[in-house]
């Protein structure tokens, strides 16, 4: 639109005219921000008269930025307000002008994405000539219209500092969630980044406006590189019904965009493995250390290009990139040797009693893990009229690994799991039990239409995406899933060993060194290098996950007048999803070596641990190749919210989300209906000096969870599997040996209807008829000053408490399943699901300006409840919302406390500086310091029905706390400039450079036998005799009670109870004995686990990546 | 201003019937479930209805127990076999077995929460050492069982008919039937402690496994302690009411 040709008449907007402006100096900024899930932002303010105060109509405002194509054209209404809307980020210049008035110009307006910002203007009468006066200097930056808590990552912050850590959550490609860290509230977990308390499934995750989160399991499904992103908003509370579906934080990704002139960059990384620091000592006491394990970063590369510029220069623009990476781990076994004496009898550590070993040599091994894959993106920005904005991208993260004899980094079973596995995972089965290949593809389309009418009073923005995921597992030889083709990969079926009875791992394991096959072939040679429960064989469960989800979005927006101005906004937004699972075993079945106590009939017995298949009648079993099932699910939402700027003082956000979501299995029907999530959402906002330098803000939301699809595929459809005994000579492995270990299926029932054969998980898991929808509420309250120019201190407070979940529970001990709310309905005799967050953070930001910035935030907190999330801490365990925490009630004794995510103290600095050193050289350094204090530590032992690590002996939090995590990670870089607007930068970043090594994690098992929790207990409070330490004597009687057998004098006491359970240690050459209560809370005994509280986990170790980037 | 407003209408429209079109679908009930023999099977109170013909007077009890395991199998298909009536020498099971019995399965329940399997197969064969009347050949014939389905009864409890032939005296029962098997499962009591749905986790004592919606007592009469537990001090965990059973 020519301002100088303007004449048509806007309603409510006053009489258009020829227009020129004047500026004082004092200028005002007010951001009342509404973030939307897109990448449109909002200019608006008022205009007055300096002379008068009085609101200036008809004044016409152009915005202009290199990021924009073409300008946008508004006119002030009666009472001075101007707006213009649906601003992609960059950096604008607004220029305001009436006739009587001096044009008023104001330069370098930084506009972040999906933010209002309102710059207030006061224009000078003309008194002579018409010179345009142009300001210069920063404007405020306090959000004085918000009460969303987030941060935004922009490219100055990746640049200049050292980010997305090579060994961590970015992966090779360095991916561009692995910035939310950086956060305040936010801290790395196991499967992503947990914001404000909640877990990493529970995030919503978002690439220009449409969500990533994997549908199934809720995790970010695209990882895609930060070379792409132009920003990262990470919102971790306060935020309107716009965003909705998230128990957690929001991690919001801008991709690049095109422009009037060509820019793009040439780039590559490389971390050599053989810098990395040495990873703190992982000492394992007692089990068959026959193989040592350890794993070593290789190195880590990626190179890449990106391109953005016009086809059409303000009509139509594009953005293109590509990038290549790969990382390598090597997992090396170092092969040892028990010492047995002539008789056959193990040499013990007097202190410990545990066998001694000797390292092989020439017994070392090592294989790789391997995983490559390209990140890509296209995207079109093509401006219809000046009304009109479509934009059409596509991205994507193809990616792959194993084969050609390696392993893959990703297996089966734990595809979402993006950090390597450990040293051990690979050493305890032979190499085709991992000779896989993996695949975790994404692709997003995405287009999204920007309109406005009524000349920019109303707004439509109309989206549409598709996000899809391939992730698998399968054999490397290309079989796929024909299990049953004989003699190929998916063809070999899987076998575990003997848990209890050594084997001499040489005769197991085909690949073993031949300097081990040497030394393990005298007549001892199963006790000097036995193994048990080694896997050999194939690979076992392999998977192909096949996620779709859907997405379309209409939001509209209305500025009406009224005690002030309302931005009324209201919008529907829909998503389908599905979840397409193939599962098999490869041979048909996986195998396991049972003994005789384990058996029905008292012998020794080979059983499938798990095969797919039916009984279609009495002992007529129906063996399944694999099994598909195609689970879905569907969610409407709707919102309206109003932002009033009440008399322009107070900021008022109001809105209200409603939200329905069903979901069905396998076989098509809905199984689950939740048409209960309304979302209220209020907060205000206050500048008490009212010159847009300071805020203080209060807001309330309800917010409800998007339940991810594993539930439909693992509980809303049937799963079924077939197992008998077999006699143990059949060797499943060898040629036909399914049909061979079929016809050896012994009678082991004689009062079932079937007499050899047994079904399990034949059947759906109802679901309560009254289930109610998971759901947060919070609260977040603080203040916010401008110190510095660029520069803002803020204190928040956010308080949130999960008001239920869902979660699968047994009212019978396990022998049935439903699915409900804790606390609620068919579960009200369990207790209710509890998260309680609390969180006092203290700011500083400065934005990158004067050549420096920095980020500084302290965060006290505290994370108490029964329930961590949707994944378990303990084991890992992701089945959201199906996890093993509320199955039973015995589960949940004693565990009340501090959440395995509650770490107290949180510390994370970030400063940034360029030093010119010549017109055409500059230095860039960057530092970042973190420091956490340390989770809570558990001590557990094995309940009667779930096995190890389930139980609590004391509550939650009783063993103390892992010690602080600090890290100091470092950047430099060295500026080259060839001209006006390219760079070469070489760049050198250190990660923990003093290489750090605090446990992360440590062995929390206390015992691994079965023990009752001591209700209420923790750490000097243990009641007498419980953590009395013992020796059984060797009359000990099992069929006598503990007491008995005391009384009898087959109980040695060592060491008195005091009050706290003893740390684990060797008594007389074995683990210590003590007196805890069994699962029927009878006095009895454990035996300790000597590894209780040694570290299984530490910090990622120190590393270095190099970097040289041209930029243009 | 004429083609934007007709813009804006047809978007407006379009939100609108998506809206109607998609609804808000309610969530279908579960479907019929069957508790399965690892909980031991079902303990089945039997009660003669009318009276004996004549001669069979000492033959048929009035009432008596049993316990059955059900499976279920592909295509809603359900066996059964009673725990009094062994494999016979050489049977090894299997579909032709004589001391199994076959019927189809609802596949959701009706709007009482019911899943009937509508007629059984007889089965039957020699029961050794059956309570007063020793050695006897037993056939069952059931007919109408009707489960307590849903969530929250998954098929725990039934009721029906069963026609039961002692040697050559046959005599109509109607039965009600209680899983996890009180006899099997959580074994005699001698009083109502055992029977307690909740357990006390705290005090390691574990749960019944019995609905808590159920009314449930431990039962001493006759035809517990002589067809079922053997001495008259020991009951088991079972309805005081008739079906379903419900407090």
């Amino acid at each position: 639109m020519d301002r100088t040709t303007l004449r048509r008449r806007v309603p409510g907007l006053g009489e258009p005219g020829r227009l020129r402006a004047l500026l004082v100096a004092a200028v005002m900024l007010a951001c009342p921000a509404s973030l939307a899930q897109g990448s449109t932002s909002v200019l608006t303010g008022n205009v007055l008269d300096a002379s008068t105060r009085a609101p200036v109509a008809d004044v016409v405002v152009t915005a202009t930025s290199p990021a924009l194509q073409g300008e946008q054209v508004v006119v002030t209404d009666a009472s001075g307000l101007y707006r213009v809307p649906q601003l992609p980020p960059g950096a604008y210049t607004l220029r305001f002008e009436k006739e009587t008035y001096r044009p008023y110009t104001r330069t370098g307006i930084e506009v972040t994405a999906d933010r209002t910002l309102r710059l207030n203007v006061e224009l000078l009468p003309e008194v002579a000539g018409s010179e345009t006066v142009t300001v210069v200097g920063t404007p405020p930056v306090v959000d004085v219209g918000s009460s969303t808590v987030g941060t935004a990552i922009n490219n100055d912050f990746i640049r200049n500092l050292a980010v997305s850590r090579p060994n961590g959550l970015g992966g090779a490609n360095r991916s561009f969630d692995s910035l939310a860290s950086t956060a305040p509230m936010a801290a790395n977990d196991l499967y992503g980044v947990s914001i404000s308390g909640s877990q990493s499934p529970e995030n919503s995750y978002l690439i220009d406006g449409i969500s990533v989160n994997d549908p199934a399991y809720g995790v970010n499904g695209s990882p895609l590189t930060v070379e792409f992103i132009d920003e990262v908003n990470v919102i971790t509370g306060g935020y309107m019904p716009e965003y909705g579906r998230t128990l957690g934080g929001a991690l919001a990704a801008t991709t690049k965009s095109g422009g009037n002139e060509f820019h793009g960059t040439i780039f590559g990384t490389y971390t050599p493995g053989g810098l990395t620091g040495a990873q703190g000592p992982l000492t394992v006491v007692g089990g068959t250390p026959s193989i040592l394990s350890t794993r070593d970063l290789d190195y880590i590369w990626d190179i890449g290009a990106t391109l953005g510029g016009y086809i059409i220069k303000d009509k139509l623009w594009f953005f293109a990139g590509a990038q290549y990476a790969k990382q390598r781990y090597s997992y090396r076994r170092e092969y040892q040797k028990a010492q047995v004496d002539s008789t056959g009898n193990f040499i013990t550590d007097p202190e410990t009693g545990q066998p001694i070993y000797d390292p092989i040599e020439g017994g070392t091994s090592r294989r790789f893990a391997l995983e490559k894959g390209w990140n890509y993106i296209g995207k079109l920005t093509f401006l219809i009229t000046s009304d009109h904005r479509l934009s059409v991208s596509v991205n994507g993260t193809p990616t792959s690994g194993g084969g050609d004899g390696d392993y893959p980094l990703r297996i089966p079973g734990l595809l979402q799991l993006r950090a390597p596995p450990n040293a051990g995972t690979y050493n305890g089965s032979g190499f085709n039990v991992f000779n896989l290949t993996s695949k975790n593809d994404s692709l997003n389309v995405t287009a999204e239409l920007n309109s406005s009418f009524l000349d920019k009073r109303l707004l439509l923005d109309v989206r549409v995406g598709w996000h899809h995921q391939l992730d698998e597992g399968v054999p490397a030889d290309g079989s796929d899933f024909q299990t049953g083709a004989e003699g190929t990969l998916a063809g070999t079926p899987n076998l575990v060993t003997s848990t209890s009875n050594l084997q001499n791992i040489a005769r197991l394991e085909p690949d073993v060194p031949e300097a081990v096959r040497q030394a393990c072939s005298g007549p001892f040679a199963d006790l000097e290098c036995g193994f048990t429960g080694y896997a050999v064989g194939g690979a076992g469960f392999i998977e192909r996950l096949k996620l779709d989800s859907y997405q379309a979005r209409g939001v509209l927006t209305f500025l009406v007048q009224g005690a002030g101005h309302h931005v009324l906004k209201g919008g529907v937004d829909s998503s389908w999803s599905s979840y397409e699972h193939t599962k098999a075993y490869t041979g048909r079945a996986a195998w396991q070596y049972l003994d005789g106590n384990s058996t029905p009939d008292g012998l020794d017995a080979l059983s499938e641990a798990r095969r797919f298949g039916s009984l279609a009648g009495p002992d007529q079993p129906v063996t399944l190749d694999s099994i598909t099932a195609k689970s879905k699910s569907t969610i409407i939402g709707f919102f309206v919210q109003d932002s009033w700027s009440i008399l322009d003082k107070v900021t008022l956000n109001v809105g209200l989300r409603y939200d329905s979501l069903w979901l069905s299995g396998a076989d098509g029907v809905t199984r689950m209906s939740l048409n209960d999530q309304f979302s209220p959402r209020i907060g205000v906002v206050w500048d008490p000096t009212q010159q847009g330098r300071a805020k203080i803000y209060a807001n309330y939301g309800r917010y409800y969870e998007n339940i991810p699809l594993d539930i439909a595929d693992r509980a809303l459809s049937t799963e079924p599997q077939i197992f008998g005994f077999s006699d143990t000579d059949c060797d499943p492995v060898g040629q036909g040996g399914l049909a061979r270990c079929d016809a050896a299926k012994r009678l082991t029932s004689g009062v079932r209807p079937n007499r050899r054969w047994r079904s399990a998980a034949a059947d759906t898991t109802p679901v309560d008829p009254d289930l109610k929808s998971p759901a947060n509420d919070e609260v977040v309250a603080g203040a916010e000053y401008e110190v510095l120019a660029n520069a803002r201190l803020g204190i928040n407070y956010t308080y949130r408490n999960l008001v239920r979940t869902v979660e699968d529970m047994s009212n019978d001990d396990g022998n049935t399943y439903f699915i409900g709310n804790p606390g609620e309905g068919i579960g009200d005799t369990f207790p209710k699901a509890k998260r309680t967050y609390h969180a006092v953070t203290v700011s500083f930001t400065k934005t990158f300006s004067d050549l420096w910035q920095a980020q500084l935030s302290y965060t006290w907190s505290r994370l108490t409840g029964n329930y961590d999330g949707l994944y378990r801490p303990e084991d890992g365990q992701l089945d959201p919302n199906l996890n093993s925490t509320f199955d039973l009630k015995a589960l949940l004794l004693n565990q009340d406390g501090n959440l395995s995510g509650d770490t107290t103290h949180n510390i994370k600095l970030f400063a940034a500086k360029e030093w010119p050193i010549l017109p055409t050289f500059s230095v860039t350094t960057g530092l970042s310091f973190t420091a956490n204090s340390g989770p809570p530590i558990n001590y557990l032992g094995a309940q009667v029905f779930y096995g190890p690590g389930q139980a609590y002996i004391l509550e939650r939090g009783s063993g103390g706390r892992l010690p602080w995590v600090t890290s100091l990670d470092a950047r430099v870089s060295l500026n080259f400039r060839i001209s006006k607007d390219s760079t070469v930068s070489a760049s050198f970043e250190g990660f923990n450079i003093f290489n750090s090594q605090r446990p992360v994690t440590v062995d929390q098992n206390y015992t691994f036998d079965n023990v009752g929790p001591i209700i209420g207990a923790r750490n000097g409070s243990v009641p007498a005799p419980y953590g009395e330490i013992v020796r059984i004597g060797p009359n000990y009687d099992p069929n006598l009670t503990f007491a008995e057998n005391r009384a009898a004098g087959n109980v040695e006491s060592i060491q008195a109870a005091s009050g706290s359970l003893p740390k684990p240690r060797f008594v007389q050459g074995a683990p210590a004995q003590v007196v805890l209560p069994d699962p029927f809370q009878q006095e009895g005994f454990v035996n300790t686990n000597p590894n209780w509280g040694k570290p299984n986990n530490y910090q990622p170790v120190r590393s270095f990546r190099f970097s040289l980037r041209f930029t243009f | 201003m004429h083609s934007r407003a007709s813009g804006l209408h047809a978007v407006l429209l379009a939100a609108v019937s998506l809206v109607a079109l998609t609804g808000c679908p309610d969530a279908a009930p579960a479907p019929c479930l069957i508790q399965r023999p690892f909980l031991q099977g079902y303990t089945i109170k039997f009660t003669l209805e009318g009276t004996p013909p004549a001669g069979c007077e000492d033959v048929l009890p009035s009432t008596f127990a049993d316990n059955w395991r059900f499976d279920g199998f592909d295509a809603h298909q359900i066996w059964v076999k009673s725990d009094s009536i062994p494999y016979p020498p050489g049977d090894e099971g299997g579909p032709n077995s004589a001391v199994l019995g076959n019927g189809t399965f609802d596949e959701v329940p009706d709007a009482d929460n019911i899943c009937t399997i509508a007629e059984m197969t007889s089965f039957g064969g020699e029961a050794p050492e059956f309570p007063v009347l020793g050695t006897t050949n037993i056939t069952y014939h059931p007919t109408n069982l009707r489960f307590l389905d849903g969530a929250r009864y998954q098929g725990s409890t039934f009721e029906g008919t069963v026609e039961a032939t002692f040697g050559t005296c046959t005599g109509t029962y109607s039965v009600q039937a209680l899983s996890p098997s009180p006899i099997g499962f959580i074994g005699p009591c001698e009083d109502d402690s055992l029977c307690d749905p909740f357990g006390d986790p705290a005090q390691g004592i574990l749960a019944s496994g019995l609905n808590p919606d159920y009314a449930i007592a431990c039962v001493k009469e006759e035809w517990v302690t002589t067809y079922l537990t053997g001495d008259s001090e020991l009951g088991i965990c079972f309805f005081t009411k008739p079906f379903p059973g419900l407090k």
